[in-house]
């Protein structure tokens, strides 16, 4: 998520709230004031995101004072937390079609690709997830992703989250991110089928097709056939469910018989995605181990991708540069990276299809195809 | 590592198949299988990843290894949970027609003794609606079956009114010569909503030679005028046609196709002939042997593809058929190739005096006088004492292919099935003898070849299989590719 540094006053605990530019609001719970300069009486706001701050008005309330610039991206209906320690993070970006919201850092897998690696869980993120559901007011194009860490390892958290959102916006179009395992729980499969909003697409990491691989993939042992049992499970209650398999140089060589074994077990998935590295957190520090280049397995993909769509199964590519698969292919590849970390080489520049590109991670930084090539 | 249980066959010099329970398929060098039956293949060899991948070996986790096979297993065998959804009934065996291959020895159009009469119709269609099934097709057959119009007016009329209370998918289709079907009748099929499934063996010199009148005249001009009528008030797509490969044909199947793809059909089932009635006497003038058949079977199935790659789709319906059960793990409901045998399972037939017989077959002997297959009456017995007797429990039990001698053991079982009432005709032993029996011999042919197809992966051709097999149009399977 994006986030800027500021200097902060009056912040004790971490304050949420929708930002506003209107320094005169009858009604200032939830709001955080944005202004270049207070000029009016602040009281009432949950806080106030300033670039020059005038304590004659502003005495008491919970500041941050960033830069004009920082100032000048923030817009009304974006959700921000300002901290004691000046950092300010977005956590609803209202220009983005989909959002996401972080439920827990801990996680019952331990991917040697991560790009977030676990942490233990801070009880603290459950508040906010419940925060930003109460004060988002979402068009019917935007959705939701539901990440973690795990999330559904929070079982009662985790439930009360997704029953929040069935009551607050039950249209909103919601993803969750998922390794699928708790689901081999019927009993728990079958709560959470109740608990849902109705448009919802449970997303499974599967990244291979035999257990020892993806035992070793994601760094646990038992992994592979629990997450198999949790998608039978989401199957019998006819959940919405889309496979993500994140290539790595772990699995590479054996996509086709990956997207085989998915039509002949699974062929009650909605959609499937092949999704390029993301080269940060374990990703980076493991690359030798796990780095492949798109374009060496390029041959590979398109057989894969050919299994499904011959099959009728929804096929996309995501994370991986149009330059580096087959031109076949690009039918199939999506703009997939969040905004907030995406970018392109400058080489791209002179590229005649970058506007239908994903690009690149910013994160992943300087971990990229080396055969990267204007098309 | 641990083995899972498997049939397996040499295929060609290089390779052997081996097929499990869940449907799955694998080809194997020598060295490979060596050590997979030695139980000493290392995850590092060859063959490892795919055998495991398809559940032909297993680690540790036996238990939720089963639960994926038998999803896989209970998907396959998906057509006994519907019990019957196809209701045929001989609404007469008159017949103006008097082709060289008929099954059912049709009597001459004066005899109405043998139609159906209306109170027999009625019992049969309430025997009908007794089915679990939430789907039922009811197919008139004969004899001609519009010959006794009355009859299969009311049928479909009380058929519908019947099934207000029911509520279940309801269709209807008539297999009629179509030589003298009238406006009036066609106008009817249109506004109920019944299916025509007609017969066409090809151009007017085949057609001719196989399906003629009583009087030895050929039929292809009253049915291609009636062909064109019925597509005109019924709609294209409502006009099937099957036809019955003779001595005559088997040979010139190129222009069957040609045939049936200028007349704007979107398939053919290339269907051999069935050793009953006619077919068995006129053996000597009609019949072929199983190698001519498959041979010319494969030709026409390459030029087929052909046709699909130009741009025209047309579907070869049995290939279809199977290739469906090899390379999907999906069921699919055809009569006549189940295990346990679908007849009786999933399709029952009605004759004229309102007698039930598991297929047409059973009836055919009951009318040499072996009632073997008599299931009861609907007149006198109630829908259990029929579906619930000891035929279809006789049949099912003796037309499993996964216990039955020497099918049991065979590479292609899990896909193909069992004919037990051809069995029965063949031999006088509902499980038959395998070794001799030119339905075991054609099928097994029939795999080979299609495994060979699916061996050589060629893109071209995989891609119209895939086609025909996910109903999809062949351009969609390749517009990415050809994009390129």
């Amino acid at each position: 998520m994006r986030q800027f540094k500021g200097s902060s006053v009056n912040i004790a605990e971490s304050v949420i709230g929708l930002i506003t530019h209107n320094p005169i609001l009858f009604s200032r719970k939830n709001y955080i004031l944005v202004c270049e300069k207070t000029r009016f009486f602040t009281n009432g706001y949950e806080g106030v995101v300033t670039a020059r701050n005038n304590d004659i008005y502003n005495m008491f309330t919970p500041t941050l004072t960033v830069d004009v610039n920082s100032i000048k991206m923030l817009v009304d209906g974006d959700i921000i937390q300002i901290n004691s320690d000046g950092l300010l993070k977005v956590l609803w970006d209202k220009k983005s079609k989909s959002n996401a919201i972080l439920m827990t850092e801990s996680c019952n897998c331990n991917c040697r690709m991560c790009p977030q690696p676990p942490n233990k869980h801070n009880p603290d993120l459950i508040r906010i997830c419940k925060n930003i559901i109460n004060l988002i007011a979402p068009n019917p194009d935007e959705s939701l992703i539901i990440t973690g860490g795990e999330p559904t390892l929070l079982k009662d958290d985790f439930i009360e989250v997704i029953s929040l959102i069935k009551e607050k916006h039950p249209n909103l179009n919601c993803l969750l991110l998922t390794n699928g395992k708790s689901y081999a729980d019927f009993d728990f499969t079958k709560r959470f089928s109740g608990s849902r909003p109705q448009y919802f697409t449970t997303c499974v990491s599967l990244h291979s097709d035999v257990d020892e691989i993806h035992d070793d993939i994601v760094g646990s042992k038992g992994s592979f056939y629990k997450t198999l049992m949790g998608l039978y499970n989401l199957a019998r209650f006819s959940e919405k469910i889309e496979l993500r398999v994140v290539v790595s140089k772990l699995n590479a060589s054996h996509l086709e018989s990956i997207a085989e074994f998915i039509f002949r077990n699974l062929p009650f998935v909605y959609h499937c995605t092949f999704m390029g590295l993301e080269m940060t957190g374990y990703a980076s520090d493991n690359r030798d181990d796990i780095w492949a280049d798109p374009f060496d397995y390029r041959d590979e993909l398109s057989k894969a991708v050919s299994v499904l769509r011959r099959a009728n199964i929804n096929v996309s590519i995501y994370n991986t540069p149009l330059c580096l698969i087959d031109k076949s292919m690009w039918p199939f590849a999506k703009q997939s990276i969040s905004s907030w970390k995406n970018n392109y080489q400058s080489i791209c520049d002179s590229c005649s299809v970058r506007p239908d590109c994903c690009g690149f991670f910013t994160t992943s930084g300087t971990n990229y195809s080396k055969y990267i090539a204007p098309q | 590592m641990h083995t899972l249980p498997f049939q397996f066959s040499r295929f060609d010099d290089d390779h052997l198949l081996l097929v499990n329970e869940s449907g799955e398929h694998i080809f194997l060098d020598e060295r490979s299988f060596e050590k997979l039956i030695q139980n000493n293949l290392n995850h590092n060899d060859e063959g490892y990843h795919s055998l495991k991948s398809r559940h032909f070996i297993y680690s540790d986790n036996l238990e939720e290894t089963i639960e994926l096979i038998s999803a896989k297993y209970r998907s396959r065998k998906r057509f006994l949970s519907d019990f019957t959804t196809l209701h045929m009934m001989v609404l007469t065996l008159r017949c103006c027609n008097d082709c060289v291959y008929c099954q059912v020895s049709a009597e001459n159009e004066e005899a109405s003794e043998f139609d159906m009469s209306i109170e027999t119709v009625e019992q049969v269609i309430d025997i009908i609606f007794c089915s679990p099934s939430q789907v039922v097709k009811i197919e008139f057959q004969g004899g001609e079956p519009t010959l006794n119009w009355n009859t299969l007016r009311h049928a479909v009329i009380y058929a519908k009114a019947v099934n207000k209370r029911y509520q279940k998918v309801l269709d209807f289709v008539v297999c009629t010569n179509l030589v003298t079907v009238t406006e009036e009748q066609l106008y009817f099929f249109k506004d109920h909503k019944v299916n025509i499934s007609t017969s066409l063996d090809g151009p007017k010199h085949l057609h001719d030679k196989n399906r003629v009148l009583k009087n030895g005249k050929g039929t292809y001009d009253a049915f291609i005028k009636n062909l064109c009528l019925a597509r005109n008030i019924l709609g294209a797509d409502q006009v099937n046609a099957l036809m019955t490969t003779t001595s005559d044909s088997v040979c010139k199947l190129e222009e069957v196709i040609d045939e049936y793809i200028k007349l704007g059909f979107n398939g053919v089932f290339i269907r051999p002939l069935n050793p009953y009635g006619l077919a068995v006497k006129n053996e000597e003038n009609i019949g072929y042997s199983i190698e001519e058949f498959v041979d010319n079977y494969e030709k026409a199935l390459n030029l087929i593809i052909n046709i699909n790659l130009k741009g025209r789709r047309f579907v070869e319906f049995y290939a279809r058929l199977l290739l469906t059960r090899i390379l999907t793990p999906f069921s699919t409901g055809f009569v006549d190739l189940q295990s346990p045998s679908g007849a009786g399972i999933s399709g029952a037939i009605y004759d004229h005096n309102g007698d039930v017989y598991p297929a047409d077959e059973g009836r055919m002997l009951a009318r040499m006088g072996d009632k073997r297959f008599y299931m009861g009456n609907v007149a006198k017995d109630s829908y259990e004492k029929i579906f619930a007797g000891t035929v279809i429990r006789d049949m099912a039990e003796h037309s499993c292919l996964e216990i039955m001698p020497y099918c049991e053991e065979c590479v292609y079982r899990t896909y193909c099935g069992s004919d037990p009432i051809r069995n029965y005709a063949e031999s006088r032993d509902v499980m038959g003898k395998r070794p001799e029996s030119r339905f075991c011999l054609r099928n097994k042919l029939i795999f080979d070849m299609l495994f060979r197809k699916i061996k050589r992966n060629n893109t071209d051709e995989m891609d119209v299989f895939w086609s025909w097999i996910s109903g999809q149009d062949l351009k969609a399977i390749r517009t990415a590719r050809e994009d390129a």
